[in-house]
């Protein structure tokens, strides 16, 4: 990672102790604010952190790939760095890496999260309006402010774990039993339900034979992944570990519960529950206080066109599961008695990404869909008046707009390098309706969604990487925080 | 609301199409390329007076062209070196001529490209907005204190920004430097309102240092937004403003209250006649803001528009502030 620019202006360690007194403009405007990046596995979560922090880093002194950011815009944004990581239970961010990913020759995406990372961004800006270098108060105030924002990286499956915090084993496995049975899913769980039908939950809890219905519960989740790019597939640990230190907390499945009736003493369901438990008690209660305490803002990505074309099962799927995964967060405005309570989230945006895959005329009918989607969680977070919104957005862009004939129709298409690939290709998205399609609509699927090169990035700071309206969602999240 | 959805199978779908170009692509910011000339102007019905103009005008333009090739056919009756002369100063007074025209016609045309992307904004579709900011960007790059601020919204402008993204970028980059200048123009032209109704004999020498003091502004601010209107621009421009009379009677109103407060707050310590010399100032950021709307190729957002306590109270407080 280049050094930022401009650091000559950042406090200086050889100032009188006078100099070191915050200034009023510092004690008004320094914050620290921590972003929840959120979004299922291969949403973008790692290329938009990194692409986030780069074109922060980028804009200092002028506007660099962020014109839509006002402090970048007015360039208000003087200085950049990248501080240490605070928190002992998580690692360091790559983004050096991930740039140099961007930066090598041929580029290639940056390697997908294992484990939970952390990256905090300091920025110090001028401010604007009323403590701004042209209004009185701004002229008696002077001196700059310091944003801190500090953003999390995880696994996208492990998300899936925060509902079951609110279940007990007993609803849990009912509930996975029922998925198991239904359409897409039914077939690729054939082997663990015949396995388990000639088991009984009442059987002796026999170590081995839960880790063998662990082993075929597990290849179960990673077939419908695979198979139907189906997104609901609980627990999130079963397809990506990360650094669990004991392996045999996972070795539990689902088991056929009557309804009304606990688990025996003793039994296959009984060992089951207390793997369950201890699950919950020691991998994802950590990680929810982790992600979601003291967050104030919210951006939640979502691989809408994925789902979009993997057909119908895949995106009621994907719909179902955020609608669980945003249970689990608060909304609210900011204000004094909330910040004693807990802080709440004050702003969310739901942004579905890969809208490089879209030509241009298409990108609102993206947008819309995306606030389609997201209905019931955006009248709970308005009612519990934070403010949201939804776009579309492509952290790192890949492609350009093009005009292509398709059986005699004129079609808007995108041209982009496939990864791996030495010729260009022009991919046609479909229509992309602006609700969630009725039954009628859903054809063939389409599973060859094309992944693309990413853009060659130069690896001076200031160049940037390409995006499609991350300026503004950055508008959105940091407005009022850099205003 | 329904949605109309086409049916699966009469649907294009989705298609990955392989093309025999290799390569990278370069997804730099690039520089919008200068637009190479003016769009021209919407045809109009003619009028009967634009019509009974034009016969006038060519009578006039026949009659004086009849006049001079006799005038240069005379002086070479006198001698060849006589008719040269005359020949080379009519042709000079022509290129004079011409070149004033063309600078008249130029200056109209760009007040009615500002006037075009006005009303284009709310119906046009994006490529079509695209390149009528462009031709915008274009003109107010003329004024050498916006040109860096024009380069600046081009070199952040990229191709996958729609027509309303680029347009919130041209207000935020070009325009909004633009109003800070022409703010700027109004408080020195109603600085020197006040200065005129303070220390004017006659209510008539008032009225036209007044009224010439106005034009300059009008022109000014004109030539800020890019559009160095000439005579005709000029006039264009004055008929746009008496046209707006129901926003002057808006302002009147606002004005009014203005200095009935002003009146209170302020003036308590002042004569009748700074009081009077303060309402000019008033009358003079009206008129400033008023060509700023005019001028502006986009029109104002709410929260844009310029403050008219804000110019007049700025401009009191550096007449007060002012040493001696």
């Amino acid at each position: 990672m280049p050094a930022p620019r401009n650091d000559r202006r950042l406090p200086s360690l050889e100032r009188g102790w006078l100099d070191k007194l915050p200034t009023l403009t510092a004690l008004v405007h320094d914050r620290t604010l921590r972003l929840a990046v959120t979004g299922l596995s291969h949403s973008g979560k790692t290329a938009f952190i990194t692409s986030l922090v780069h074109n922060l880093v980028s804009a200092v002194g002028g506007p660099g790939r962020l014109p839509f950011l006002r402090a970048a815009a007015e360039r208000r944004i003087l200085a950049a760095r990248i501080l240490a990581s605070d928190d002992n239970t998580s690692s360091q961010f790559p983004l050096p890496e991930n740039v140099a990913a961007l930066a090598a020759d041929p580029p290639h995406w940056p390697p997908g999260t294992t484990d939970l990372r952390q990256v905090r961004l300091a920025l110090r800006f001028s401010p604007g309006g009323l403590f701004g270098r042209r209004s009185p108060i701004g002229l008696l105030a002077r001196g700059t402010a310091e944003l801190t924002i500090e953003i999390l990286d995880y696994p996208g499956e492990w998300l899936l774990d925060l509902p079951l915090l609110r279940q007990t084993y007993t609803e849990w496995s009912r509930a996975m039993f029922n998925l198991a049975r239904r359409g897409a899913r039914a077939p690729l769980a054939r082997d663990w339900l015949e396995f388990l039908a000639g088991r009984s939950a009442d059987s002796p809890g026999d170590p081995q034979t839960a880790l063998q219905a662990h082993n075929l519960y597990r290849d179960f989740l990673a077939a419908c992944r695979t198979k139907e790019q189906l997104s609901l597939l609980q627990p999130g640990r079963f397809l990506n570990r990360g650094q669990t230190a004991d392996a045999s907390m996972l070795w539990f499945c689902p088991v056929p519960l009557p309804v009304g009736r606990q688990p025996r003493p003793g039994s296959l369901a009984a060992l089951m529950e207390a793997r369950f438990e201890i699950y919950k008690r020691t991998i994802v209660q950590p990680f929810f206080e982790q992600l979601a305490q003291g967050v104030d803002r919210q951006i939640v990505l979502v691989d809408v066109l994925r789902a979009l074309n993997a057909g119908e099962e895949a995106f009621a799927d994907q719909r179902l599961a955020l609608d669980i995964i945003l249970a689990a967060f608060r909304f609210g405005r900011r204000s004094l008695l909330r910040l004693l309570f807990g802080a709440r989230i004050d702003r969310v945006l739901f942004a579905a990404t890969k809208s490089d895959h879209v030509p241009a005329l298409q990108r609102d009918h993206l947008e819309a869909l995306m606030a389609n989607l997201v209905e019931a969680p955006t009248l709970r977070a308005r009612a519990a008046r934070s403010r949201v919104a939804a776009t579309s957005l492509a952290s790192i862009r890949c492609t350009e707009d093009d005009i292509d004939v398709i059986d005699g129709r004129k079609v808007d298409v995108v041209v982009g390098l496939p990864e791996h690939g030495e010729r260009q290709i022009r991919f046609f998205p479909g229509i992309i309706p602006v609700t969630p399609p009725p039954s009628g609509f859903w054809g063939e699927r389409f599973t060859e969604f094309p992944v693309f090169q990413p853009p060659r990035i130069g690896r001076a700071a200031e160049q940037g990487i390409p995006h499609i309206n991350l300026d503004k969602a950055l508008a959105f999240l940091l407005e009022d925080a850099l205003a | 609301m329904t949605t109309q959805i086409e049916p699966a199978r009469e649907r294009v779908g989705p298609r990955v199409i392989e093309t025999e170009k290799t390569g990278r692509l370069e997804l730099g910011v690039p520089a919008l390329p200068e637009p190479s000339r003016l769009s021209p102007p919407s045809l109009r019905s003619h009028s009967p007076i634009a019509v009974a103009a034009t016969g006038i005008g060519i009578l006039v333009a026949s009659v004086v062209g009849i006049d001079l090739v006799q005038f240069i056919d005379g002086a070479f009756a006198h001698g060849t070196e006589l008719g040269v002369t005359a020949a080379a100063a009519v042709v000079a007074g022509c290129g004079g001529a011409g070149y004033w025209l063309v600078a008249e016609l130029r200056g109209l045309l760009r007040l009615r490209s500002a006037e075009r992307l006005r009303r284009l904004i709310p119906v046009a579709v994006s490529s079509e907005l695209k390149r009528e900011i462009g031709v915008a960007a274009a003109i107010v790059a003329r004024d050498r204190l916006l040109a860096e601020a024009v380069e600046r919204y081009r070199a952040v402008l990229e191709p996958h920004h729609s027509g309303r993204d680029a347009l919130e970028l041209f207000s935020r980059f070009v325009l909004a430097p633009a109003d800070r200048l022409a703010e700027t123009a109004i408080r020195r032209a109603a600085t020197q309102a006040f200065a005129i109704n303070a220390v004017s004999p006659t209510a008539l020498l008032d009225t036209l240092l007044f009224a010439a003091r106005a034009m300059r502004l009008i022109r000014e601010i004109a030539e800020i937004y890019g559009q160095r209107p000439g005579l005709a621009g000029t006039v264009h421009l004055l008929r746009r403003l008496i046209s707006g009379a129901g926003l002057v009677g808006a302002v009147d109103l606002v004005g009014g209250v203005l200095v009935q407060q002003l009146g209170g707050a302020v003036f308590e310590r002042l004569s009748a006649s700074a009081a009077e010399s303060a309402y000019a100032a008033q009358k003079m950021a009206r008129l400033g803001i008023l060509a700023m709307a005019l001028c502006r190729p986009v029109d104002f957002q709410p929260g844009e528009i310029p403050s008219l306590r804000r110019l007049v109270s700025g401009l009191l407080k550096r007449t007060l502030d002012r040493p001696g």
